[in-house]
């Protein structure tokens, strides 16, 4: 971590939390980067079946694995009580497979000196797949509608929190709702959150939330409201 | 005079019996829950052959024949056990969620 960094997160220990399915193409570049900005990055190896885990410990990660895949919101889970188990005070979350730019990284923790959550958003432009762009604005709309959050993107990864915060906002979801789920809490317990404008990033248009993920969530989203 | 479709329903019974039996006999089922079976099993050969004698009970439902009354039985057990079935499945996932997760952060592995 850069000095002016440091002087911006204080003395917090800052931990980047990734999570991977058969990311080997992309994860190294991910965590060679992101350690820059970062004092530790964890990477939660979701079984693959390539060599994403080994990849990430050689770059320097601190590698968890997964026996077997239980997606995105169980692997981020994971990857949040280890970094916590190790002293973090701030998380960051990415994806692994390039779709962040960690470059990024310091304008999402600037804001955690005076917010609870740093959410990267990003413009639903031609970068983005159609299904994709269509899907996030229908999720994004109906979070807005049932849970009165301002997130202008609900579905990114791109996250950063203080730790004092997690029993908060802590998930059950195991899938791709963990997004939702995360800002459903942030909303229930009045939590502040600010948004900072990312670089649209689509390396894959067929890999992350499919339709169907999409129709979970919203199934996720119905459930939890009337549940309160 | 029992219809066709009784007899049948009689066979299956008597298999299930037997099936009943040799579980119980190789231990893969309980005494209790073997008894539990026995009785099910039981229940429906007498209701078959007891068909008359059941005809006031099964006017008071509006059924025609102890036959119909099996199949909503059997109806309603059978959602009974999907239902079961789909706890069962989710609170073994949650309980796979739980050990894998203890795994991964037991054997982390330091970066190089």
């Amino acid at each position: 971590m850069n000095k002016k960094l440091r002087e911006i997160v204080g003395n917090k220990k800052v931990i980047a939390v990734i999570p991977a399915y058969n990311e080997s193409k992309y994860i190294g570049d991910v965590v060679r980067e992101t350690r820059k900005y970062v004092d530790e990055v964890i990477v939660v190896d979701d079984a693959s079946k390539d060599n994403t885990g080994e990849i990430a410990r050689r770059m320097g990660a601190v590698v968890l694995r997964h026996c077997i895949n239980l997606h995105k919101g169980a692997t981020l889970k994971t990857g949040c009580e280890a970094a916590i188990g190790l002293g973090a005070k701030i998380i960051l979350t990415l994806d692994g497979d390039g779709q962040h730019n960690p470059d990024e990284i310091p304008q999402l923790l600037e804001k955690l000196d005076k917010f609870d959550l740093a959410i990267g958003v990003r413009e639903f432009n031609k970068e983005m797949p159609f299904h994709s762009r269509m899907g996030n604005k229908i999720l994004t709309k109906l979070t807005q509608l049932f849970f009165g959050t301002k997130v202008s993107d609900t579905q990114t990864g791109y996250r950063a929190f203080n730790t004092n915060i997690y029993p908060k906002i802590a998930w059950e979801s195991k899938g791709y709702a963990i997004e939702t789920e995360m800002l459903k809490n942030l909303a229930k317990h009045n939590l502040s959150h600010s948004e900072v404008k990312v670089e649209t990033i689509y390396n894959d248009d067929y890999k992350g939330t499919t339709p169907i993920d999409g129709l979970k969530i919203l199934a996720n989203m119905i459930s939890w409201r009337i549940r309160g | 005079m029992i219809a066709g479709f009784e007899v049948l329903a009689v066979v299956f019974l008597v298999i299930m019996i037997y099936i009943t039996f040799t579980s119980y006999k190789t231990k893969r089922l309980s005494k209790l829950s073997a008894l539990f079976w026995f009785l099910v099993w039981a229940a429906g050969i007498f209701g078959i052959f007891l068909n008359k004698k059941l005809g006031l009970f099964l006017e008071s439902l509006s059924i025609m024949r102890v036959f119909d009354l099996y199949t909503i039985i059997g109806f309603m057990f059978f959602l009974f056990i999907v239902f079961y079935l789909f706890r069962v499945v989710k609170e073994n996932e949650k309980r796979i969620e739980e050990m894998v997760r203890v795994l991964a952060i037991k054997n982390m592995q330091k970066g190089e």
